[in-house]
């Protein structure tokens, strides 16, 4: 990511791009090669190969990006790569193209072996809100002995189990993420977790000096097969005390998953209807996760049965089965963590133990749906 | 001397130098499943360049506008020859003297097969490597493991080398919908030149195919799927194409031996005998990786191309022949399996001289 970042800052400097240049392009001088410390000498060739890339003289040439003369993955790792520098701070959004922002400058310009990168690193993790909710699981998952197991963090959408009946027949709405989602999701925030000082896996000798924890860590980090189900947690609890703030949450438009992309077999009915269903479905997580933070900014918390009495009072908008609304609304409060705002429960009040920032939050959402959530926001508080 | 310097010269456009790479081309799937299908019309995806040393091995070194081979790592394999077409246009030695630096005993194999001595009655061995550097030391070692990376992917350049034809094309891997069967398949190996496809199913060797069970059915599958495949290709673009399945098995090729020949090694648990048993009646023939090798070698010491287009057709038309193994043909005559020579005017019909 480093090496993208510098590669993005030599070829554009405060110019826009698109998802497009990230790609390695063989017909340009510059490329992420140029910038990369992991590249490495291969026999067949005189020039230097991503060694993890499944074949190295692939012309896919960079693992990260793939290439503009060799994609198998159609733009997914360059867009994968595009959301990650997103997440972090580095990029920002220009007119539907991307623009390096100041800290992405910064990211670039540091030296990445320098203590001075441990805390850019840490701070721009701590502001994307998927990050923020894989800390709050582990924390809350860790054992008495602060070691957390792998499969002790799940990270994706909510499954909420809604059935809806189409001529006789039952078909359960696409609302969570498929395994092979959720396994990839956290086995990158795992990742960023172990390089920002949060995570180590068990029994890795902890960093003594904590500024160099992100080189320290780089032996566990570069391989390319990790088996590591354990790990020991260094997440303080002080960070869940309500102050800080979460400025890259999910937006509206990233409250569901992309539908149209679901092409398992024989899953057409089931496609069809979730994309008829997902303007609802975006609009109730949307929902919690704002009303959170408005309680958040207000220091108090968010009654849950008067939650549901209000959205039931906007059904169009909210609900898809009156009957059932309830136990899925129960079921898709988890889009808190994965926002930003994981909360503790108490009583069936819900107590934010973050803030995030509600216009990044609102990017994509209806206005008339903010609107509304701001004029009921005051009637479901604790 | 350690390194042998084979090439010297510019690379191609790509970035990459004569013998120390493999482009493979992968078929498109469009419309669904019809990768086979259109890898027999040549419709090619796009083309993936891979290392024509093994990463096991790793006996090529590129180094500044150099091709070398580490003769402590190199096990002979000749992969990285078969890549080029014409070998002998491009190197900067003699073929000869290249040879003399694998392979073991190159002096004495080279008088049997400058006299046409091969598949007559007696094993070849491919050399091995005595340096302790060497992760694999030898051919059997090399093809018994890692069956995609090692021995499929070996063939292909070798079948290719070994077609007559100069536009032969391969492809590896190659999706096959099997209507009958619960899950599609993939042909490990598959080569076309002029109208003959040849298809390999590749194997480890002998005990891990007797353990893995599945020989017979994937083989009667595939060729009566592929045969299929081939005359719809033919009557629809009045080609006339013709193909044959085999089990291409690596590893120790005296366990391919019929079990009462002396030089058998799969006697114990009655290996050869139970794979015999399944093969015999049911059409399943085979070739040993190492059959593939002695041809190859042969071509480059005789500069004439032993062509696998010619020579498997003709000795496969014997319906007796199921077997092809370094000293000849595995024969199933008058209730008795035995090894049988090649006559060396079926060889001879069967080359080709470099151009």
């Amino acid at each position: 990511m480093h090496s993208l970042a510098q590669y993005l800052a030599a070829s554009f400097a405060d110019n826009k791009f698109l998802l497009n240049d990230l790609k390695y392009d063989s017909g340009s001088k510059l490329n992420i090669h140029n910038f990369c410390p992991l590249v490495e000498n291969h026999p067949a060739v005189s020039f230097k190969v991503c060694p993890y890339l499944e074949n190295p003289l692939s012309l896919a040439k960079c693992y990260l990006t793939q290439s503009i003369q060799e994609d198998t993955q159609k733009s997914k790792s360059a867009s994968d790569a595009f959301r990650a520098l997103e997440g972090l701070g580095f990029v920002s959004n220009a007119e539907g193209a991307r623009k390096l922002t100041q800290a992405g400058h910064e990211f670039a310009e540091i030296e990445y072996y320098s203590k001075e990168m441990f805390s850019i690193i840490r701070t721009a993790m701590l502001g994307y809100g998927p990050f923020f909710g894989l800390l709050a699981q582990v924390l809350t998952n860790s054992n008495d002995k602060n070691v957390i197991n792998r499969n002790g963090i799940a990270l994706g959408y909510p499954e909420t189990n809604e059935v809806i009946s189409i001529n006789g027949q039952d078909v359960q709405l696409s609302t969570a993420s498929q395994d092979d989602t959720i396994t990839r999701t956290r086995s990158l925030l795992i990742t960023w977790a172990i390089t920002s000082g949060f995570l180590l896996p068990k029994d890795f000798k902890k960093p003594k000096d904590q500024n160099y924890w992100h080189i320290d860590t780089l032996e566990y980090i570069l391989k390319k097969k990790s088996t590591c189900t354990k790990f020991d947690v260094f997440v303080p609890e002080s960070l869940f005390d309500g102050m800080h703030k979460i400025e890259r949450p999910l937006e509206y438009d990233a409250m569901t998953k992309t539908t149209r992309a679901l092409r398992e077999r024989n899953q057409e009915d089931q496609r069809s209807l979730t994309l008829k269903y997902e303007s609802i479905i975006q609009n109730r997580r949307y929902a919690i996760a704002y009303l959170l933070g408005i309680a958040a900014q207000k220091q108090t918390g968010v009654d849950f049965d008067k939650l549901i009495n209000s959205l039931k009072s906007n059904g169009p908008t909210f609900v898809i089965n009156q009957d059932k609304f309830k136990s899925v609304l129960q079921a898709e409060l988890e889009i808190a963590s994965i926002t930003g705002i994981p909360f503790n429960i108490e009583d069936r009040i819900l107590w934010p133990v973050s803030k995030i920032n509600l216009d990044v939050l609102s990017i994509g959402a209806p206005k008339e749906l903010r609107q509304f959530l701001d004029t009921i926001a005051e009637s479901v508080f604790a | 001397m350690e390194k042998l310097q084979i090439f010297k010269g510019e690379p191609d456009k790509e970035g990459f130098h004569p013998f120390a790479v493999y482009r493979l081309p992968h078929y498109s799937n469009k419309p669904s499943y019809s990768k086979f299908a259109n890898f027999l019309l040549h419709n090619i995806e796009n083309i993936v360049p891979y290392p024509s040393c093994n990463k096991d091995i790793r006996a090529l070194e590129v180094i500044g506008d150099t091709t070398n081979i580490d003769l402590a790592k190199c096990i002979g394999c000749l992969s990285c020859l078969a890549t080029v077409r014409n070998p002998f246009e491009l190197l900067v030695l003699d073929m000869r003297e290249i040879l003399a630096h694998i392979i073991q005993d190159f002096l004495r194999l080279e008088r049997s097969l400058s006299n046409r001595e091969i598949f007559n009655g007696d094993l070849f061995f491919p050399p091995t490597v005595t340096s302790l550097s060497a992760t694999i030391k030898n051919m059997n070692e090399f093809t018994s493991q890692k069956e995609i990376e090692h021995i499929a992917f070996w063939s292909i350049i070798a079948f290719s080398f070994l077609s007559s034809d100069d536009k032969n094309w391969v492809g590896q891997e190659i999706h096959l919908n099997e209507p009958m069967s619960p899950r599609d398949s993939r042909l490990d190996v598959c080569c076309v030149s002029n109208s003959q496809v040849f298809v390999g199913e590749t194997k480890v060797s002998l005990e891990s195919m007797l353990n893995e069970d599945r020989y017979l059915a994937q083989i009667q599958n595939y060729s009566k799927s592929c045969e299929r495949l081939i005359q719809q290709h033919n009557s629809m673009y009045g080609d006339d194409k013709n193909g044959d399945v085999f089990l291409l098995i690596g590893g120790s090729e005296t366990d391919l031996l019929p079990p009462d020949d002396f030089r058998s090694t799969s006697q114990i648990g009655n290996k050869g005998k139970r794979f015999y048993r399944t093969i015999i009646g049911k059409e399943i023939k085979f070739i040993s990786a190492n059959a593939i090798w002695l041809s190859t070698l042969y071509s480059l010491v005789t500069k004439r191309r032993l062509c696998w287009d010619k020579l498997l057709p003709s000795i496969f038309s014997d319906e007796s022949v199921i077997g092809l193994l370094t000293c000849g043909l595995v024969c199933m005559k008058n209730g008795g399996i035995s090894v049988q020579p090649i006559p060396s005017t079926v060889l001879e019909k069967a080359e080709q001289a470099f151009h």
